[in-house]
C-alpha cells in the first residue's frame, strides 16, 4: 500500500523547513530527520513500483486534469528513479548522521533534504515547468551545498557551480518559454503531442537551449567544468549525492527531453558523440590527477559519458544499459565517495600519494573503496559489469565499432588510475602506524548496503533488469506515455 | 541436482566459505578450500564421456554450460593441477599470513577457469574470463609492496586483451543475435573475410595476451614471478592454458581454421593462421633466449614458459588435425612440466628464501627429492627422450614437416635447442657445484610438498612410455568437437606418413642399457671413495674451505654477448614509454578544465553557439 | 636372423667404441706428424681406457657424479641402437626401424646432458665453465645442423633414416652431390660436433683444466673415454647414413667413415681456436647462409 505520491515531494519539503525549528529543540533531531523522510521517500517509491510497472501512476494535483494542471507522472521511469535517488539518499542520510559535524548541521541537513526532495520531483512531475522549478530547489541546495565547508576552495567552488548553474537555468527557462509560446502548453505529454504541428526551426531553438541547460546538470562535455570542483570541494557525502541523486535527475530531464518532447532523430547521434567525448576527456583528465575526490569527481563524469551513449543509441535494450549504468552509477559511487571520505580524513590530506599503506591500518574502509573500484571498472560478478556489457554490445549492435572500442580504452584508463590508488591502500608500507579511530557504525552500514545491493545486483542482474525494461520501453515508446497521460483524467 | 553448476556452486562457496570462516584458524580455511577442490574434482571425474548440458536464461541472454571432450579434457588439466597445488600450499602457506585471501583467491581462479572450459557460449566464456583474470590478479598481489608494478601491469594487458575480445564476441553478436558457439560454428563461414579476420584478430589478440604470445607477453615473467610459487605453477600450467584453449576454440569450433577457403594461403594454410604461426614460433625462440640470461629462477621458469606456449600456438595455427594433437599433447606435457618446476622452485624458495640462482648451489643432497623432480622437469622440458617432453615436440616436428614449412621448423628446433641452456643453469646452479655455506642444513620440504611433485614426475615419465592413452582422448575431442579427422594412432607406435617412434622401444631400450651398465658398473669395480666438493682440482692453487668457487654468476656471459641484438630490445620498455608518452599526452589535455570560471561558462555559450550554428546536425 | 640380430646388439657398443678410439689413435698421430712429431702408437687410446679401467682407486663427488658416465654411455648406446649400423643384404639395422631422424637429434642429447650434470657436481668451476660454454656453442652449431637436417626431411618428404638411405641408391645420388648446401652446412656443424679446434673451447686443456672431464678419474674416466670413442662413432655414421647413403659393408663403412673423421681433424690442425661467442656468431653466419640456400634449392 502505498500514500499519496505527493506526499513524496511535499513531506521533505515540508520537513526541510521544519528542521531549523526542530534544531532548536535539540540538536540530535534534526540529524535524523533527513533519515526519516528519506526513508518514507523509499518506502513509497518501493511500494508504487509494481503499479507504475503496468501503468503511469498520475497523480492530479487540485483537480484540473492533465493537460492543463500540474500532474505528477510516475511511469516506471521516473518510479525506478524516485527508487534511486532515494536509495542513495537513505544512505547517504544515514552517513551523514555522524559524518556532519561541522556547524551549522541544521543547516546542512535541509539543505540536502531540499536537494533530495528536489531531484525527486524532478523525476517525478510531468509538467516541464515544474520541471524548471525542481531543478531550481536542487541546484540552489547544491551550491550552497558545495559551499558548506566555508574556506576558500569551497567557495570557488560553489562560484564556479553557481554560474554555469545560473546560465543553465536560464536557458532552460527560456528553452520553456519558447515550447510554451509556440505549443501553448506545459505538460510534458501534451507538448510532445502538440510540437510536431509547430514549425522545427522553433523547436529545435528549443532543444537547443534545454540540451544545454541539461546538460550541464548531466555532465556533459564542454558543460562540466563545474563538476570536478564541486565534487572535490563539497563535503564528501555531498560529492555521493551529486553523483548519485543530482546527477541522476539531469540526465532523466535530457532523456524526458530527446526521446518523449522532441521528435529530432539527429539528437541522438550528437548525444551518443557527446557521450564518448565526455567519457574519453574525463578518463584521461582523472589519470594524472593527484587528489582522490577530485580523480572520483572525473570518474563519475566518465561514467555519464557511459550513460550518454547508451541514451544516443535510442533503442530498448540500449536504454535498458543506460539505466542500468545509471543505477550502479548511483551505488558504486556514492560507495567510492563515502571510503574515499574517510580514507581522506584519516590521512589528513586530499592526496592520493598519501593514502600510503591505509590498507593495513583501515581494513574495511579500503575493502570498501576496492570493491567499488572493481565494480566500477566493471568486472564480474558485480554489476557494473552487465551494465558496461549491455551498452557496449548495443553500442556494437547499432554499428558503432569505434565508439565501442574507444569507451572500452576509456575503461582500460579507468582501471590504471583505480588500480593506482587501489595500490596505493594495499602495496606501500604505512607511514606511521598508530591507531586510529574505528569508523563510526552508521557509515559502516551505509558501505555495507550499497556494496551489497552492488554484489546483488550483479549475481542477479535479472532482477534489476526486470524493473528497468519497462522503464527503457516507457521511455522509448512516447505514444504509449503520451496516451497514459491525457487519458488519465477521463 | 546438475553436476555442472555443482561444481561450480562447491567451487565458489568454498572460496567464500574459506575466506569468511578462514579468519577463524588455519586448518579450517585450508580445510574448507581443499575439500572444496576435492569433491569438486570427484565430481568432475563423474563427466567423464558424458555430455551433460545445463542453459538458462539470464538479462535476455542464454547461458550454455555444457561438457563435452574438448572442455573434459582441460578440465582435466585444471583439476589435476589445481588439486596438486592445493595439496602443496597446505604445508607451503603454513604460518603465512592472509591465507584466507590465498584460499579465497586460489578457489576463485580454479572455479572461473572452469567456468571458462564449461562454458558454451559466449557470453558466459567472457563473464568467467573476467573473473579469472582478477582472481589472478588478487593472487599476483599477494605480496602486496613489490608486487603492485607486476600486478598492474598484468591487470591492464588483460583488459586489453579481453576488451579486444569484448568487441569481437559483441560483432559476433550483433550479427548472429546469440551468444552461443554452435550457432557462431555455423554462422562464422556467411561472414564477409574482412568480417572474419577483423574477429580472428581481435579474439587472437585477448587469447594471445593470456597466452602470452609475443609481444603480449611483458606481463607474464613479472606477474609469474610475483605470484606464490604454488600459484606460480597453476599460473603457468593452467591459467595460460585458457588462453590455448581460447584459440583451440577460435581455431577449430569457431571455424577461424575455414579462413582457408576465402584468403591467400601458404603451405595449404590460411594467411593469418600462417602469420600466427610465425608469431608462435618466434614467441618460442626469443623468449627461449631471454630465458636463458633470467637469473631469477621463477623468471627463467617464467620466459620458457611463454616460449613453450608458443610451440603450442605453433601447432594450432597449422590448422591440421597432426599439429592440433602436438598442441594438446604438449599443453598437457607443459602443464606437468611446468608444474614440476614451478613447485620444485617453490620448495627450494620454501627452504632457503631465495630465488635468484646465482646464491644458490649444491643444494642436491639437502633436497634430493626436489633434485630429482627437476632433473626430470628439465629432461621433459628439455625434449629429450625417454620422457614425455619428446613426444610432444616430436608431433610439433612431424606437423610441421608434414606441411613443409621448413623455416618454421628450423626456428622450433633452434628454440628448443636453446632451451637446454636454460635447464641446465636451472638444474646446475641450484642443486650442483659448491653450496654456500649459509645453506649446509637447509632439509627436504615435508611430504605435502613432495609428493605432489613426486606424482607429476611419475606422470611424465608414464606419459613418455605411453602416450597413446592421452592421444586417444585428444583424438576424441578432434573429432567430436574440433570437427578434425584425428591423425591414425596406434597403441605402440607414433606415426605419420614421414616417420615413426616407438616411445615403448625407446624406453625400454634406454631403461634396460641403462640398469645393465649400472649393474656391471658398480659390480665390476671397486666402490669408489666420496670426497667432499671442495676438494678438487685447481691445477696447484688450493683455495682455503671458506672461498666458494661455484660458477653461477652470469652463467651464459659469452652466449648473451652473441644475442645481444635480442635483449637490447625489450617490448616491456617500449610499452612502458608508450603508456609515459600517452599519460602525458592525457596530462596536457586536462587542462580543458582549467579550473577557471569564466573559461567554463564561455564553453557553455560556445557549445550552445555551435549548436545554433548547425541545427541541421540535430534533426 | 634372430641370433644375428641380438648379436649385433651385443657387439655394437664394442665395436663402436673401438673405431672410434681406434680413429681418435690415428687422429693423434696424424696431427704429430703435420707437426714433425712422432705421436703415440695407434692403439694408445684403447691402451689408456684399459688402463684406466684397471685403476683401482676412484673418486667421486657424489651420487650425479657417480652416475654420470654411466647415464652418458647409456645415451650414447640408446643413440646406437636406432642408427642403421650397416645397410643392405646383410645390414645391421638393430632397433632403426623403431625411431626416426627426429629421435635421432634429441636422443643424441641425453648423454651430453648427463655428461654435463655429472660435470657439473664434480664441484669444479672450470667444468662448470667448459659446459656453459659447451652448451652456448651447441646452439651456434644447432643453427646449420637443424637446417640441413631439415631440408633432407623436406627434400624426401620422410623423416625416416631408411628411407632418406633408399633415397641415395648410387653414387652420383648420395646427398652430399645431391644437396650440396645442406651437406656443406651439416659439414660446418660436424666441425663443432666434434670439438676439434677452432671449437674446441669446451674443454681447451690449457685454459680450463679441460674442462668438464676434469675431475673425473680412474673408472669414471674410464667409461667416459669409452663413451667419447663410442660417440665419435655413433654421429659418423649417422652422417655416413646421411649424406653417403649408408654402407653395405663393414670395410666401405670403415672407408666413408674415416673419411668423414679426417675432415675435422684437418681442419682442426691449421687453425687456432675461437672464442665461445666467435664461435656461435660464426656458425650462425656463413654456414646458416649456406643451410638457407639448400632450402631455397629445395622450395623451388
Amino acid at each position: 500500500m502505498y500514500f499519496d505520491p505527493v506526499l513524496m515531494i511535499a513531506l521533505p519539503l515540508f520537513a526541510a523547513f521544519l528542521i531549523p525549528l526542530l534544531g532548536r529543540v535539540s540538536k540530535e533531531i534534526p540529524k535524523y530527520v533527513p533519515v526519516v523522510m528519506i526513508g518514507f521517500n523509499l518506502y513509497e517509491s518501493i511500494m508504487m513500483l509494481p503499479h507504475s510497472m503496468v501503468k503511469p501512476i498520475i497523480v492530479i494535483i487540485a483537480a484540473w486534469k492533465p493537460p492543463l494542471g500540474i500532474n505528477l507522472t510516475i511511469g516506471a521511469l521516473g518510479n525506478v528513479l524516485a527508487l534511486i535517488i532515494s536509495l542513495v539518499g537513505f544512505v547517504v542520510a544515514i552517513y551523514n548522521v555522524r559524518f556532519v559535524q561541522k556547524e551549522p548541521t541544521e543547516k546542512y541537513h535541509m539543505l540536502y533534504m531540499l536537494m533530495v526532495a528536489g531531484a525527486t520531483g524532478m523525476v517525478l512531475t510531468g509538467d516541464l515547468f515544474n520541471l524548471f522549478v525542481f531543478l531550481e530547489i536542487t541546484s540552489i541546495s547544491s551550491y550552497a551545498l558545495t559551499a558548506f565547508i566555508r574556506d576558500r576552495n569551497g567557495a570557488e567552488a560553489a562560484f564556479k557551480y553557481l554560474l554555469i548553474g545560473s546560465l543553465s537555468s536560464t536557458f532552460v527557462l527560456l528553452g520553456i518559454a519558447l515550447i510554451y509560446g509556440t505549443t501553448g502548453t506545459l505538460n510534458m505529454a501534451d507538448i510532445a503531442e502538440k510540437i510536431q504541428h509547430v514549425d522545427s526551426k522553433i523547436t529545435i531553438v528549443a532543444l537547443i537551449l534545454l540540451v544545454t541547460g541539461f546538460g550541464v546538470e548531466s555532465e556533459m562535455f564542454p558543460l562540466n567544468g563545474w563538476a570536478p570542483d564541486a565534487y572535490s570541494q563539497a563535503p564528501t557525502a555531498i560529492g555521493a549525492a551529486f553523483g548519485g541523486i543530482v546527477v541522476k535527475a539531469g540526465v532523466y530531464a535530457l532523456a524526458r527531453l530527446i526521446y518523449t518532447i522532441f521528435n529530432f532523430q539527429g539528437v541522438f547521434f550528437f548525444i551518443l558523440i557527446m557521450g564518448v567525448i565526455t567519457l574519453l576527456i574525463a578518463e584521461m583528465s582523472a589519470i594524472r590527477q593527484k587528489q582522490l575526490k577530485r580523480m572520483l569527481a572525473f570518474s563519475s563524469i566518465g561514467q555519464m559519458g557511459l550513460v550518454l551513449i547508451a541514451l544516443g543509441l535510442a533503442t530498448v535494450r540500449g536504454v535498458e544499459g543506460g539505466l542500468f549504468q545509471m543505477f550502479n552509477h548511483a551505488m558504486i559511487k556514492p560507495l567510492l565517495f563515502l571510503s574515499a571520505g574517510y580514507l581522506v580524513y584519516y590521512s589528513g590530506s586530499k592526496d592520493i600519494s598519501d593514502l600510503d599503506g591505509m590498507g593495513r591500518k583501515k581494513p574495511l574502509l579500503s575493502f570498501f573503496f576496492a570493491f567499488g573500484a572493481f565494480a566500477i571498472m566493471g568486472l564480474p560478478p558485480l554489476s557494473g559489469f552487465w551494465s558496461k556489457f549491455i551498452i557496449i554490445s548495443e553500442t556494437i549492435r547499432g554499428g558503432f565499432v569505434v565508439v565501442a572500442a574507444l569507451a572500452l580504452f576509456g575503461s582500460v584508463i579507468e582501471a590504471v588510475y583505480y588500480l593506482r590508488v587501489v595500490g596505493r591502500l594495499y602495496f606501500k608500507q604505512p607511514n606511521e602506524s598508530e591507531k586510529t579511530k574505528y569508523v563510526h557504525a552508521s557509515a559502516i552500514l551505509a558501505m555495507s548496503v550499497l556494496a551489497l545491493v552492488v554484489l546483488f545486483a550483479g549475481l542477479f542482474p535479472d532482477m534489476v533488469m526486470s524493473y528497468l525494461k519497462p522503464a527503457a520501453t516507457e521511455l522509448v515508446d512516447k505514444t504509449a506515455y503520451i496516451k497514459a497521460v491525457l487519458t488519465a483524467g477521463l | 541436482m546438475e553436476t555442472i553448476p555443482l561444481i561450480l556452486l562447491i567451487l565458489f562457496g568454498s572460496a567464500l566459505l574459506s575466506y569468511v570462516i578462514g579468519k577463524i584458524n588455519f586448518v579450517l580455511k585450508v580445510g574448507v578450500a581443499l575439500a572444496g577442490i576435492l569433491v569438486s574434482g570427484y565430481y568432475f571425474l563423474q563427466l567423464y564421456g558424458q555430455a551433460q548440458s545445463y542453459t538458462f536464461r539470464l538479462l535476455g541472454f542464454d547461458i550454455i554450460w555444457r561438457i563435452n571432450p574438448l572442455s573434459w579434457f582441460f578440465g582435466m588439466l585444471i583439476f589435476g593441477l589445481g588439486i596438486l597445488v592445493a595439496i602443496f600450499s597446505t604445508s607451503y602457506m603454513k604460518n603465512k599470513e592472509r591465507v584466507d585471501f590465498y584460499c579465497f583467491a586460489l578457489c576463485m581462479t580454479i572455479a572461473s577457469m572452469f567456468g571458462i572450459v564449461v562454458s558454451g557460449d559466449l557470453l558466459s566464456f567472457f563473464f568467467f574470463w573476467e573473473i579469472m583474470t582478477w582472481a589472478s590478479f588478487l593472487m599476483v598481489i599477494y605480496y602486496r609492496y613489490e608486487a603492485q608494478a607486476a600486478g598492474i601491469k598484468y591487470f591492464v594487458m588483460s583488459m586489453i586483451g579481453a576488451y579486444s575480445m569484448l568487441i569481437a564476441i559483441l560483432m559476433v553478436y550483433a550479427q548472429l543475435g546469440t551468444f552461443s558457439f554452435d550457432a557462431l560454428a555455423s554462422g562464422w563461414s556467411d561472414f564477409s573475410v574482412s568480417f572474419q579476420i577483423a574477429l580472428f584478430v581481435l579474439f587472437a589478440i585477448g587469447f594471445g595476451v593470456k597466452a602470452a604470445v609475443m609481444p603480449l607477453h611483458t606481463w607474464a615473467p613479472d606477474a609469474y614471478g610475483m605470484s606464490p610459487a604454488p600459484f606460480s605453477a597453476l599460473f603457468s600450467g593452467v591459467l595460460s592454458k585458457m588462453g590455448i584453449y581460447g584459440f583451440a576454440l577460435l581455431m577449430f569450433v569457431f571455424g577461424a581454421g575455414k579462413l582457408a577457403g576465402s584468403v591467400t594461403t601458404i603451405h595449404g594454410v590460411a594467411l593469418p593462421s600462417y602469420i600466427l604461426a610465425w608469431f608462435g614460433a618466434l614467441t618460442a625462440l626469443i623468449a627461449t633466449l631471454i630465458a636463458v640470461m633470467q637469473d631469477d629462477a621463477k623468471k627463467l621458469l617464467a620466459y620458457s614458459s611463454v616460449g613453450q606456449l608458443g610451440y603450442i600456438i605453433l601447432g594450432f595455427s597449422l590448422n591440421s588435425s597432426m599439429g592440433t594433437t602436438a598442441a594438446l599433447f604438449h599443453a598437457v606435457n607443459h602443464t606437468i612440466f611446468k608444474g614440476m618446476l614451478f613447485l620444485s622452485i617453490g620448495a627450494v624458495f620454501y627452504r632457503t628464501g631465495t630465488r635468484k640462482l646465482s646464491e644458490m648451489g649444491g643444494l642436491i643432497s639437502n633436497m634430493p627429492y626436489t633434485f630429482f623432480v627437476v632433473l626430470l622437469g628439465i629432461i621433459t622440458m628439455a625434449g629429450i627422450p625417454p620422457l614425455s617432453g619428446f613426444v610432444g615436440k616430436w608431433l610439433i616436428y612431424e606437423a610441421l614437416l608434414e606441411k613443409q614449412m621448413v623455416l618454421l621448423a628450423v626456428v622450433a628446433f633452434m628454440a628448443s635447442t636453446a632451451a637446454f641452456l636454460y635447464c641446465y643453469r636451472l638444474i646446475f646452479t641450484i642443486f650442483l657445484g659448491q653450496r654456500p655455506p649459509r645453506f649446509d642444513d637447509v632439509k627436504e620440504v615435508p611430504w605435502t610438498q613432495r609428493a605432489p611433485m613426486l606424482l607429476l614426475s611419475l606422470l611424465t615419465i608414464y606419459l613418455g612410455f605411453y602416450p597413446y592413452g592421452l592421444l586417444n582422448l585428444i583424438g576424441q575431442a578432434e573429432s567430436t568437437v574440433m570437427g578434425l579427422v584425428p591423425m591414425n594412432l596406434s597403441q605402440s607406435i607414433l606415426f605419420n606418413d614421414l616417420g615413426h617412434v616407438s616411445t615403448i622401444a625407446v624406453m625400454n631400450t634406454v631403461g634396460t642399457v641403462f640398469v645393465i651398465v649400472f649393474v656391471l658398473f658398480n659390480t665390476l669395480y671397486k666402490r669408489s671413495r666420496k670426497v667432499g666438493l671442495k676438494d678438487i682440482h685447481t691445477s696447484g692453487e688450493v683455495p682455503g674451505p671458506e672461498i666458494n668457487l661455484h660458477y653461477a654468476t652470469d652463467f651464459y656471459q659469452p652466449f648473451s654477448r652473441s644475442i645481444r641484438y635480442v635483449l637490447e630490445r625489450s617490448a616491456d620498455r617500449l610499452y612502458g614509454q608508450f603508456a609515459n608518452n600517452l599519460e602525458g599526452f592525457f596530462d596536457v589535455l586536462r587542462y580543458v578544465y582549467t579550473g577557471n570560471a569564466q573559461t567554463y561558462a564561455l564553453f557553455v555559450i560556445m557549445f550552445l553557439a555551435m549548436l545554433l550554428m548547425f541545427t541541421n546536425w540535430l534533426i | 636372423m634372430d641370433t644375428s640380430f641380438n648379436l649385433w646388439i651385443l657387439l655394437m657398443p664394442f665395436v663402436g667404441a673401438l673405431v672410434g678410439l681406434t680413429y681418435m689413435g690415428i687422429g693423434r698421430r696424424i696431427i704429430a706428424r703435420v707437426q714433425h712429431r712422432y705421436g703415440p702408437p695407434i692403439f694408445q687410446n684403447i691402451v689408456d681406457v684399459l688402463k684406466l679401467y684397471s685403476k683401482k682407486t676412484a673418486i667421486t663427488h657424489g651420487v650425479m657424479f657417480h652416475l654420470a658416465p654411466t647415464l652418458a654411455i647409456t645415451g650414447t648406446i640408446s643413440t646406437l641402437m636406432f642408427l642403421p649400423i650397416l645397410t643392405g643384404p646383410h645390414g645391421i639395422y638393430l632397433f632403426s626401424f623403431k625411431g626416426d631422424l627426429i629421435l635421432l637429434m634429441y636422443i643424441m642429447v641425453f648423454g651430453c646432458l648427463a655428461m654435463a650434470l655429472g660435470a657439473g657436481q664434480s664441484g669444479n668451476p672450470n667444468s662448470a665453465i667448459g659446459v656453459s660454454r659447451g652448451l652456448s656453442q651447441m646452439v651456434g652449431y644447432e643453427a646449420p645442423f637443424v637446417i640441413a637436417m631439415v631440408t633432407l626431411m623436406v627434400q624426401f618428404n620422410t623423416t625416416s633414416v631408411h628411407d632418406i638411405i633408399k633415397a641415395q641408391d648410387s653414387f652420383v645420388h648420395w646427398n652430399m652431390f645431391q644437396s650440396p648446401f645442406a651437406f656443406i652446412a651439416a659439414l660446418f656443424a660436424f666441425l663443432g660436433f666434434m670439438g676439434n679446434k677452432p671449437f674446441d673451447v669446451v674443454i681447451a686443456p690449457a685454459e680450463i683444466a679441460s674442462g668438464p672431464p676434469s675431475e673425473f678419474g680412474g673408472k669414471y674416466l674410464a667409461l667416459m673415454q669409452t663413451n667419447r670413442g663410442m660417440f665419435a662413432f655413433v654421429k659418423l655414421v649417422l652422417y655416413v647414413d646421411l649424406f653417403m647413403g649408408g654402407a653395405a659393408n663393414f670395410v666401405s663403412l670403415l672407408a666413408k667413415t674415416f673419411f668423414f673423421y679426417l675432415i675435422p681433424l684437418f681442419v682442426g690442425i691449421v687453425n687456432p681456436r675461437f672464442r665461445t661467442e666467435q664461435a656461435i656468431t660464426f656458425f650462425w653466419k656463413w654456414p646458416t647462409v649456406i643451410g638457407l640456400l639448400g632450402f631455397l634449392m629445395v622450395i623451388l
